[in-house]
């Protein structure tokens, strides 16, 4: 087994929405930040213009969720104003304005790792993670991050001496590969008598990377972009079982991967 | 070396008790060597199971300590004896070592009131004694760990049946294992076999045809009973008119095997224990309480009133009937078919009958819900390896077709045992149930009329008493206390006896519909519905041939107890009547055969509310997730019995003094069980079972017993000759 | 520009600031549950945001009635650019316009919403119009709304490495250091004018600098407790690279109890100096690029 390099971040952060996609009306969070988020934020922080692969292990918690009022304005890029449609007239171009409702989760803690295919890129990441060029955000723009740890670590397949489990309250983004193969357990509750054996948490197609598809023509292109989605497990009841193997990082954290 | 209990009151050392159940074991594999249960693992779990109990507080709690509150229940300690990486060795998967960890950890059904750590806690403690612990048999299985790896055991992890075919197979495993183990532990503790072998049976039939021959050369099995012999092996389904000598059939069918005999009504079972253990004609005339017991929610009251028969104490017979462990039991459907709902301990039940044979008689009578619990119940048996036969006088259509859906796998026999004797001759009057009608016809016979509900029963009654003197007319219904139930029950079987000459009218509902073995000359009934007819119709010229040109008379106009209002379904009540039109004079057995076909084939069904019924309920049982309620939850289901048993309150102070002598010795600590369940027995005499819809308008008293149970004393009217009368509210409140 | 930002972390004291969504006539405060699970309240950043425009006193983003008394606003405006307004440069834009994507700015100073460092414990203030409506005559209406006095905590980053440079736009040095300046001094006097109240929102204590590292550190650890400032949980972050050197702080004396282990162990000078130091080093920042 052969051992990969990682760089393992810890953040904080306040009042955070990761939005899922389909939420409107109510601006829903995923438990985590999704996939694509964290790679657009390691893009950024370092500066990348184009794609470089990476693996990435998501766990973390957070205290509650409070879902917070806000004016929200919308339009569509170049409508024309139309006063049953818009409250704002900009110009010729109308603009809507109305109240939504955000979901905020309160004081998440994150830990992410982050491993790119190209391991000589392990020193430029940690780097700019350590002297950030601009103040990192992950979630919506003004979703600050507050950095606790930035560590260049080892991560290995290993032979578990004793069950492995989450830190305290942490939940994880658990690949489904890892629990079809039974590599992980969960841990049933004691009260509950629903399920038991059944998958215990929530399962997500989460976005990870994209491809760009012009569909329009080779002259007036339309660019759409295509997600590559991950099938994961929200989960904060699982077990790795002595015995079994499993990636950890040097320090026996468990990191989360879908590679053989 | 330690000095370690597993019980007080007799002390007897974890080694004692763990020596005792591997007595059992090996009773159980030489009865029962065929049961598909992993004997190794059963073994190791016996060893096991108790091991956990070196704990220190529990030590202190049975040498006459308080119970500590830190206290973790022993199961949930014994695994840490499971030897698992020897089994690992010994070449067993992941899945079959989680069983053996599930089926030791829940052999009692105890709630996780700790939480991991305090667990980890004392399984780290128990290392201490483990080292002062000695008992030979462990041998090399002798193992000790503070923790498991996760893919073994989770203290909080169960075993689910699942939704693959994989996850049953090992559910399966699990409920034999566990539930075996139950079974083993029960007896060894309450000191019985856990089994008694059926070595018997299938003599003690030879020697019954013996008798016969001795009596008429020619004697020989009937039909049904050769062919079901003849078919011992497989699960099937029989339609026999009645007299055709069922019980014997069930018997031979059963043959040297562990068996349940299942009818619907309570005084049945009576009936067939009573016959079965008869010193003189029964087939078991020796060693009975070995061999046969009798399994409804009054026991206790039946073998008190065959004590005298019983070659031994009541209290250990009552306890082996109850351990299921008697080779042969005649029980009530709900005695068995709980396990539906896989409740928390439903295990012992289910593993039993793996290796059981049941036998259902009388299956039309069940209610849906009932009829539901039966059809689940037997894709359960049938999963774990158990046999059964339906016997029945009827077969509704829709049975055979539900039991298939449910993908249970039977033969029905391609005949039916009938008789080609004509009983009954029908005329169908177009009018409501009436007096007058009646009137005509009572010339020194003896007439039965049957009602669909008490409250037409009771109006009835009235006017025939008006009409003739009381000393001829008598009423028999549900809403009677026990003491003069049984007196008319009594008189009715003298009355309805076929050698009886004296005549007399009895007015009854549905509760003479069936067992009672009485033969009247004429019926009158209401049309319930066709099955609840041809019920009734037994109760009539129940084994003779046609002689009159009309015996039976039903009326099918303005029927009391139909839906909205009452518990016969609409549409069946409907076809019923519609099959009747073309109904006149001399019906056959096969014409009866033929008609309830039709009327409860599953497509003259579809749609009816009955049907919904059912499939419905198989639908909620099966909706149930494993071990989602508990066992008094399902108790309570089960009866799902809108009544209340109580003391009509003229009863009461009639008979005050001797009803609190009752109360005294059941509430009084100390009395063995013998006596408060002769006590008991003796209160129930005064009770009768209040409809909800009854209970709920009146107002009651109470009596406290303990903080479990009080004796209800319901303020109504009572008259031995009607039975209850509830109080009119609205008349009374005139005078207020 | 070498890459800088600005980050400070304050404690202001303010009661009832911003109210959320409510049941029935009873007015609710926003709220967060943390910790043990006790409830907190907050103020959206966009609250903070829109009084810091509106006292900056800069060219606003106007907001002048049209035909039917809608209202326009800025961002939405092509034309509007960073060079006029402030406003675009500090918090960025979304512009509809047709034949390209929506021009966009993201913003580059951050706000994080201010959080009550005091439990909220439910209390109801009690409201009539029973003055006004004795005057006319009509029986008079009643509402509650909760209130709740505490201490506040909020963070402010700047990328000022960022500010003033807009796509093709690049202001002057000097204006960038004017308008940040004139930001801060917005924030040592800001306020919010809520239901007829005017709540103070100027910093009783501050801390934070101008630094290479861009990771607002203190957002998380300054804390109140019995009407102290948790000094220790400061003194855990300062270990930082390249933090501690780069850090000031500010206090206004004797609004707590523990003024002088804060002025001891951290250094601490009046919030007035705090300002005049950091504008110092923002000015020295943008002479030097």
């Amino acid at each position: 087994m052969h051992i990969m390099k990682a760089i393992r971040i810890k953040l904080w952060q306040d009042l955070v929405n990761y939005k899922k996609p389909t939420s409107f009306q109510l601006k829903e969070t995923y438990p985590l930040p999704p996939y694509s988020t964290v790679i657009g934020m390691v893009h950024t922080m370092c500066g990348f213009t184009s794609y470089h692969p990476m693996e990435i292990s998501i766990q973390g918690k957070y205290f509650s969720k409070v879902n917070d009022l806000y004016t929200r304005y919308e339009f569509k890029n170049g409508m024309t104003y139309d006063d049953k449609r818009h409250q704002l007239k900009v110009g010729d171009y109308g603009v809507g304005r109305g109240i939504a409702t955000a979901e905020l989760l309160v004081d998440v803690e994150l830990l992410l790792h982050v491993i790119p295919e190209d391991q000589d890129l392990v020193e430029t990441i940690a780097e700019a993670f350590q002297t950030p060029v601009e103040y990192p955000s992950l979630g919506r723009r003004e979703d600050i991050a507050t950095i606790e740890e930035v560590k260049v670590v080892s991560v290995e397949k290993i032979t578990a001496e004793e069950d492995l489990k989450l830190d305290q309250n942490y939940g994880a983004y658990v690949p489904i590969s890892l629990i079809e193969n039974e590599e992980v357990y969960f841990r049933p509750h004691a009260q509950s008598n629903v399920g038991r054996n059944d998958m215990l948490g929530t399962r997500y197609l989460l976005t990870d990377t994209y491809e760009l598809i012009n569909r329009g023509t080779a002259k007036a292109p339309k660019m759409f972009r295509n997600w590559l989605k991950k099938d994961v497990f929200y989960t904060t009841s699982i077990i790795i079982s002595e015995e079994d193997k499993f990636f950890v990082d040097e320090d026996e954290k468990l990191v989360f991967l879908d590679i053989k | 070396m330690n000095h370690y209990l597993a019980k007080s009151k007799p002390e007897e050392t974890i080694q004692e008790h763990t020596d005792n159940l591997l007595r059992n074991y090996d009773l159980l594999q030489k009865y029962y060597p065929e049961i598909p249960v992993n004997w190794h693992f059963l073994k190791l779990a016996c060893l096991i199971h108790d091991l956990g109990k070196m704990n220190l507080y529990f030590q202190e709690k049975v040498s006459g300590g308080k119970r500590n509150k830190k206290e973790i229940p022993h199961n949930y300690l014994s695994v840490a004896f499971v030897p698992y990486k020897k089994l690992k060795e010994e070449g067993y998967t992941k899945e079959e070592i989680q069983v053996l960890f599930q089926a030791i950890a829940r052999h009692h059904e105890r709630k996780i009131g700790f939480t991991e750590d305090e667990w980890s806690l004392e399984m780290k403690k128990l290392e201490q004694e483990w080292q002062g612990f000695t008992y030979d048999k462990l041998g090399e299985y002798r193992a000790y760990r503070s923790h498991f790896p996760a893919k073994y055991y989770q203290v909080t992890a169960q075993i689910f049946e699942g939704k693959t075919d994989q996850s049953m197979e090992i559910f399966i495993h699990y409920v034999l294992l566990k539930g075996l183990l139950n079974r083993i532990d029960f007896a060894a503790s309450a000191d019985i076999d856990v089994e008694k072998p059926n070595d018997f049976l299938e003599t003690a039939m030879a020697e019954q045809m013996t008798a016969f021959r001795a009596k008429n050369p020619d004697a020989d099995w009937k039909p049904l009973q050769k062919y079901m012999q003849a078919h011992q092996d497989e699960n099937v389904i029989v339609v026999a008119e009645t007299g055709m000598g069922k019980t014997e059939a069930g018997l031979l069918w059963l043959g040297n095997h562990k068996g349940f005999f299942t009818l619907p009504l309570r005084t049945a079972i009576n009936a067939i224990y009573s016959r079965l253990i008869d010193s003189e004609t029964g087939i078991i005339k020796e060693s009975q309480t070995d061999r046969v017991g009798l399994l409804h929610s009054e026991t206790y009251g039946q073998y008190l009133t065959h004590e005298s028969d019983f070659d031994m104490d009541i209290e250990d017979y009552y306890t082996k009937t109850r351990q299921m462990s008697l080779p042969i039991t005649v029980c009530t459907l709900d005695q068995l078919f709980d396990f539906v709902f896989r409740y928390a301990g439903f295990e012992p039940k289910l593993a039993t009958l793996s290796y059981s044979k049941v036998i259902i008689d009388e299956v039309q009578m069940y209610s849906p819900d009932l009829l539901a619990y039966l059809i689940v119940g037997l894709s359960y048996i049938q999963k774990v390896g158990g046999k059964f036969t339906i016997l029945t006088a009827t077969l509704p259509g829709i049975i055979p077709d539900l039991l298939a859906e449910n993908d249970v796998i039977f033969t029905r026999a391609e005949e039916d045992f009938i008789s080609d004797r004509i009983r009954h001759s029908i005329e169908v009057v177009h009018e409501p149930i009436n007096s007058k009608f009646i009137q005509e016809f009572y010339e020194d016979n003896r007439i039965l009329i049957i009602c669909n509900t008490v409250r037409v029963a009771k109006e009835l009654y009235k006017e025939l008493v008006d009409m003739y003197d009381a000393a001829e007319v008598h009423l028999l219904h549900s809403q009677f206390i026990k003491r003069d139930r049984s007196a008319k029950e009594d008189a009715i079987l003298a009355d309805g006896h076929k050698d009886s000459k004296r005549p007399c009218i009895w007015v009854a509902t549905q509760v003479v519909e069936a067992s009672l073995d009485i033969d009247f000359d004429i019926l009158f009934t209401e049309l319930s519905d066709l099955n609840g007819l041809f019920q009734r119709m037994g109760r009539c010229y129940r084994n003779r041939k046609l002689d009159v040109a009309t015996n039976v008379y039903v009326f099918d106009e303005e029927c009391s107890g139909v839906e909205p209002r009452g518990f016969i379904d609409k549409q069946i009540h409907e076809n019923s009547k519609m099959m009747l039109q073309s109904c006149h004079g001399p019906v056959s057995e096969s014409e009866k055969l033929t008609m309830i076909n039709q009327v409860y084939s599953t497509e003259a069904l579809k749609g009816s509310h009955y049907y919904e019924e059912v499939t419905g309920m198989i639908q909620y049982v099966k909706s149930f997730d494993t071990y989602e309620l508990d066992k008094n939850e399902v108790r309570k289901r089960f009866r799902n019995i809108n009544s209340v048993a109580a003391i009509p309150k003229p009863i009461h102070a009639e008979n005050k003094e001797e009803i609190a002598g009752h109360i005294e010795i059941i509430k009084t600590k100390g009395i063995e069980r013998k006596a408060k369940m002769k006590a008991r027995t003796m209160l129930s005499a005064y009770m009768l079972d209040v409809p909800g819809y009854i209970y709920e308008k009146g107002s009651a008293e109470f009596i406290k017993i303990n903080d479990y149970e009080k004796v209800i004393i319901f303020d109504c009217d009572y008259d031995e000759g009607i039975g209850l009368t509830p109080k009119d509210k609205e008349k009374e409140n005139l005078f207020f | 520009m070498k890459s800088k930002g600005l980050a400070m972390t304050i404690i202001f004291q303010a009661e009832s600031a911003n109210y959320g969504e409510s049941l029935g006539n009873i007015s609710a405060l926003k709220k967060i549950s943390r910790n043990n699970g006790d409830q907190y309240t907050y103020i959206s950043r966009q609250a903070i945001r829109y009084n810091m425009m509106e006292q900056i006193g800069e060219k606003e983003a106007p907001v002048k009635a049209e035909g039917s008394g809608d209202k326009k606003v800025i961002q939405f405006l092509s034309e509007a650019t960073i060079t006029d307004f402030p406003e675009l440069d500090f918090f960025g834009y979304l512009k509809t316009e047709k034949g390209t994507q929506g021009q966009k700015r993201s913003a580059k100073v951050r706000l994080s919403n201010a959080i009550s460092l005091e439990t909220f414990k439910a209390d109801l203030d009690f409201l009539t119009n029973k003055g006004q409506a004795d005057k006319v005559g009509e029986n008079m209406n009643i509402a509650q709304a909760e209130i709740h006095r505490s201490y506040y905590r909020y963070t402010v980053t700047i990328d000022l490495d960022q500010i003033g440079i807009d796509g093709q736009i690049q202001i002057d040095n000097k204006e960038k250091s004017r308008r940040v300046q004139k930001l801060m001094d917005t924030i040592s006097f800001l306020y919010r004018d809520i239901r007829g109240r005017r709540e103070d929102l100027k910093p009783l204590f501050v801390i934070g600098g101008v630094y290479d590292v861009k990771n607002p550190v203190f957002q998380n650890v300054v804390d109140i407790k019995d009407n102290k400032v948790l000094v220790d949980n400061i003194l855990g972050v300062l270990d930082y690279s390249g933090i501690k050197e780069n850090t000031k702080c500010g206090v206004i004396k004797n609004q707590f109890d523990n003024t002088s282990e804060i002025e001891q162990q951290l250094n601490a000078e009046s919030v007035p100096a705090f300002f005049n130091d950091l504008k110092e080093k923002i000015d020295a920042y943008y002479e030097s690029n």
